[in-house]
Order: C-alpha cells, then sequence, then structure tokens
C-alpha cells in the first residue's frame, strides 16, 4: 500500500500538567474523507491543534507525506499545504469578506492562481460574493461557517482539518456544507473532519475513527461503524 | 494661588501649540496602541524608547560638524537622515526588547510582562541618566527658524516641522497598515492570534514587526522633540509616556486612528489648560481625562466592540 498522506503515532498531548491525548494512532490516506467521532471533551479539537502545530506533542509523531512535522511552526505547516478550519469558524471579524478569503492565501505568491481560486471559492459559496466588502463579525452563523471554509480552500489545502462545519447551523444549512465537503473532496483534497453530527459525518466519509477521553477505541469503514451497536448507542442517538 | 489667563485674544494661537504637542503625543501613541493591540501589554518602556530616540539623535548629531555648514538645505537633509537613523535605531531597539524581555512571557498571566514592562522602563532610564547625567541636555537648533504670521496668529518652522513630520508618519503607517500583507498580518495577528498562524502568517515575525514600527515613530518623536523643545532629559518619556498613553486610550486602545486623535486632543487639551488657566492644571485635566475614559467609556472614542464569534 502506498504511505497514507496524513499519519498520527501515539500522540499523547496535554494542557499544562493535563493530558487530552493518551497515544492517538490514525492514518488519513490520499483523497480520503475520514471522519473523527467522539463525545465533548473526548480531545478531538486537540487532536486536530495537534496535526496544525497549534499544539505540539510531548510524545508521538505526526507525519505528512512521511516528513515529521515536529520541526515546523503552525504557519509553516500551513504552507506545506496542511491547512485546518477551526472550531467556532474564527474568521476576522473586523475584516472584510474579501480580506478575510485574502489571508487565506496569505502564504502565496502565485497571484493569477488565487484570483482562480477565489472565482472557484465564490462559485462553491455564492452568498459570500453578495458580502464581499461586508465585516466578517457581521455575517450570520451559517455565512461564517461558508467563509471559514472558504478562506482554507484559498490556502490551497493538500490535506484539510475541518473541526465542526456544522456547529450552530441550520438543517437545510448543514445539508449545504455537507454537500459542499464531499464537492472538495472530489476535487482532489483530502479531508479530515471532525464532527458532533457523527451520522453526516460517516455518510460523507469512507472511513471513520471514533475518540473516547483522549484514545482511538475504535477503527473502520463508515459503514461498518454506521451499523456498529456501540457507536449507534453512544452517538447516532439510536437504542 | 494661581492667576487666570484671560484666552481669548491668543485663543488660535494655543490651539496651534496644541497641535504641535498634539503631533507629538500621537506619534508616540501609536506604538502604545500597536503593542497593545497586538499582544495586549502595556508596553512601559515605549516612553523611554521616545527618550532614547532624542539621545541617539543627540550623538549623531554631535558626530557631524553643524557649525561649518550653512546651506539650509543640506542641513534639512542631514535632519532627515537623522531622522531616520534614529527611527532605525528605536526600532532594532524595540525589537530587541521584545525578544529578550516579553516573548517568553507571551502566554504568562498578564501581570508578569507589564512588571517586566516596568522593569525595562526603569532599565532604560537608567542607562540614559548614566549615559547623560541627571540634567538637562541641550539640544542642537541647527534648522533656520522663521516665524511667519497669517492674521493675528504667529507659528515657527519648528512647530511647522512637528505637524508635518508626525502627519507624514502617520499617512505612511495608515498606508502600511491597511494596505499592505505585513499590515494585513498585523491586523489579523491582533484580532486572532491562532487563527492568523492558521492562515501561515508567521506570528512571532509579525509581532517583532510591530514593535519595530512603534518604536521607530516613537525614535522620530524623540529627534522632533529635542528639535521643537531644544533641550531633553532622561526622564523626559515617562511624562510624555504617561500622556501618550491617556491619548491612546482616549482614542479607544488598540486602534491606530483613535491614537492620532487622541494625540491630537490631548495636546491640545494640554495647551489650552496651560494657556487658560494655569500651567499647574495641565497634568490634571489629561490624567482627568484619562480617568473619565477608563470610567465611561472604557473603549474610548473610536473602540468599538463587535462580537468576535456568534
Amino acid at each position: 500500500m502506498t504511505q497514507p498522506v496524513l499519519a498520527l503515532s501515539g500522540i499523547e498531548t496535554y494542557y499544562g500538567r493535563i493530558q487530552a491525548l493518551r497515544g492517538v494512532t490514525l492514518d488519513v490516506n490520499e483523497g480520503e474523507i475520514v471522519a473523527l467521532i467522539g463525545a465533548n471533551g473526548a480531545g478531538k479539537t486537540t487532536t486536530l491543534r495537534t496535526i496544525s502545530g497549534l499544539l505540539k506533542p510531548a510524545r508521538g509523531s505526526v507525519r505528512f507525506r512521511g516528513e515529521d512535522l515536529a520541526p515546523y511552526s503552525a504557519d509553516a505547516i500551513v504552507r506545506m499545504g496542511v491547512v485546518h478550519s477551526p472550531e467556532g469558524r474564527r474568521i476576522f471579524p473586523r475584516m472584510s469578506v474579501r480580506e478575510n478569503l485574502e489571508l487565506g492565501a496569505f502564504a502565496r505568491t502565485d497571484g493569477s492562481g488565487i484570483k482562480n481560486d477565489l472565482a472557484e471559492v465564490l462559485a462553491l459559496f455564492p452568498r459570500l460574493s453578495e458580502r464581499m466588502t461586508q465585516r466578517g463579525g457581521t455575517l450570520s452563523g451559517g455565512e461564517q461557517q461558508m467563509l471559514a471554509i472558504a478562506r482554507a480552500l484559498m490556502s490551497q489545502p493538500k490535506v484539510l482539518l475541518l473541526d465542526e462545519p456544522s456547529m450552530g447551523l441550520s438543517p437545510i444549512l448543514v445539508d449545504t456544507i455537507f454537500s459542499v465537503i464531499r464537492d472538495i473532496n472530489k476535487r482532489g483534497v483530502t479531508i479530515l473532519l471532525i464532527e458532533q453530527n457523527a451520522r453526516k459525518a460517516l455518510q460523507v466519509a469512507s472511513r471513520g475513527y471514533v475518540l473516547e477521553t483522549g484514545a482511538i477505541v475504535k477503527a473502520g469503514t463508515a459503514n461498518a461503524l454506521l451499523n456498529d451497536d456501540d457507536v449507534r448507542k453512544a452517538y447516532l442517538g439510536e437504542d | 494661588m494661581f492667576e487666570i489667563h484671560n484666552c481669548a485674544p491668543q485663543f488660535i494661537q494655543q490651539l496651534i501649540n496644541g497641535v504641535a504637542l498634539g503631533g507629538l503625543y500621537a506619534l508616540i501613541a501609536l506604538g502604545y496602541t500597536m503593542v497593545y493591540g497586538i499582544i495586549e501589554l502595556i508596553n512601559f518602556a515605549h516612553g523611554d524608547v521616545y527618550t532614547l530616540g532624542s539621545f541617539i539623535s543627540l550623538s549623531i548629531l554631535g558626530l557631524i560638524p553643524l557649525a561649518t555648514i550653512s546651506n539650509p538645505t543640506v542641513l534639512g537633509l542631514i535632519a532627515l537622515a537623522v531622522i531616520i537613523l534614529a527611527a532605525l535605531l528605536c526600532g532594532i531597539i524595540g525589537v530587541l526588547i521584545e525578544r529578550l524581555a516579553y516573548r517568553r512571557l507571551r502566554n504568562a498571566p498578564r501581570l508578569a510582562p507589564l512588571i517586566t514592562a516596568i522593569g525595562v522602563s526603569l532599565i532604560l532610564e537608567n542607562i540614559m541618566q548614566i549615559w547623560k547625567g541627571n540634567s538637562e541636555v541641550s539640544f542642537p537648533q541647527f534648522l533656520p527658524d522663521h516665524w511667519h504670521q497669517i492674521g493675528g496668529v504667529r507659528f515657527d518652522d519648528r512647530s511647522l516641522m512637528v505637524v508635518v513630520v508626525s502627519l507624514v508618519c502617520m499617512i505612511l503607517l495608515n498606508f502600511f497598515v491597511f494596505h499592505t500583507k505585513l499590515g494585513k498580518a498585523m491586523r489579523a495577528t491582533a484580532q486572532d492570534r491562532d487563527a492568523a498562524q492558521l492562515m501561515g502568517i508567521n506570528v512571532n515575525s509579525t509581532i517583532a514587526w510591530t514593535f519595530f514600527i512603534g518604536s521607530a515613530l516613537a525614535g522620530v518623536a524623540g529627534f522632533i522633540s529635542g528639535m521643537y523643545y531644544g533641550t531633553t532629559f532622561f526622564l523626559n518619556g515617562y511624562q510624555a509616556g504617561l500622556k501618550a498613553f491617556t491619548a491612546a486610550v482616549l482614542g479607544g486602545i488598540g486602534n491606530i486612528t483613535g491614537a492620532m486623535l487622541g494625540g491630537f486632543v490631548i495636546g491640545i487639551i494640554e495647551t489650552m489648560t496651560s494657556g487658560c488657566i494655569s500651567d499647574q492644571w495641565s497634568e490634571v485635566a489629561v490624567f482627568a481625562i484619562l480617568i473619565l475614559t477608563l470610567v465611561f467609556r472604557p473603549s474610548g472614542l473610536l473602540g468599538q466592540q463587535l462580537p468576535e464569534k456568534v
């Protein structure tokens, strides 16, 4: 088999003295959507923050295309193509939608490529093109989420880390966001997706991992997890 | 006790003096506000970097045989060169202060870097005291000075220079912050440091540049204050720094346009109080504004609250 594009092995991450991750090992292969599901506080966001370099693991390694990311800072990791769209959207509230999108392309120098990508993400999210001069902080929650994803796409991700893209959105918007996630993946972007909405996540993903109190307790194809009794009980709200 | 002057005839005159003083405060206030905006630190050493600007200018001028030069164009170019050098050196000192004293404390509780800033301020003051002594030092008045009269109002080239230089710096800064890539990185880092990193922005170098620019502006202020007052003193930055800090708070700390506005307002209030009431009251007026702003409008004149997250 070819090597995974993203490989975590034995990751242990601490917040001060509190251990948040207890040996997380997972792989993401080129072109996949992988879902990471788990309850609040299981360590999903910590896992993504460790991959993107905002946190550094005490033990274990994160490898991107075989290369250990330990020596790289968060901004360098973005430039390598591992792009993290953070929980809570984290758009820049006092900057216009256009400036937010331009910041996504901050590390890039290919002017015409940036222009093309801007046209493409606006085609993906037509709502944003009507809001270009509006400040990020004045957008609705759904629009902010679109902006956060669009901004991440402007960084030309090879691997996109999405943290709770459906959080706080209306059911219709949730469907829109998930169909966009599928779209992005079809264009060749590998995706690691964190979701509270485990059913939706496993429906778009090819494989999934279940995280409990900082450790992976289950892994498998998305279908297998959707039909797994424990997963159904704990995360899909079924008896 | 003190006399109350009738200031009506010289109202416009005081206004002009106030604008000159305000330009100076605005230049210093920008450094406070930029640093606060990006790392939420009140950099108490900033006022002393401004004094360092005067001292450095003085030392550079000491190397030039000014008395042998009479061509006003050459003298003007010398002034420009000294401003630029003082700005560069102060900028580098600002970066060193951040690197050595503040960076390690970036994620420490707020009080730690604040106390460190006071420590850095004391160190700089003591270095300057050893360097130039305990008393006022005179600053060479090498530029030809002419008085101009428009209507009943008189002003000289020195006040004109203060106003022009500070306005030029502010225009350049505005352009820089709102129309360049590094400026955009600074604004992004100020709004959300983690998110800025996730955009591929190198936050450490962005913060270092913020210190560089803020300190360089203080360096410029140091030179023009030497030219304006004709003297300098190792503790000058203490008072001027507090007033510029007041200006930054009045304008809305973290807000660049606010710092400029606040600088001019504080400068005008200070000279108006001196001119219309009495010198002794000018500082009371300035610091009363600080207290009133903090009590009634802590976000300042131009500070505004937008939801960071929805």
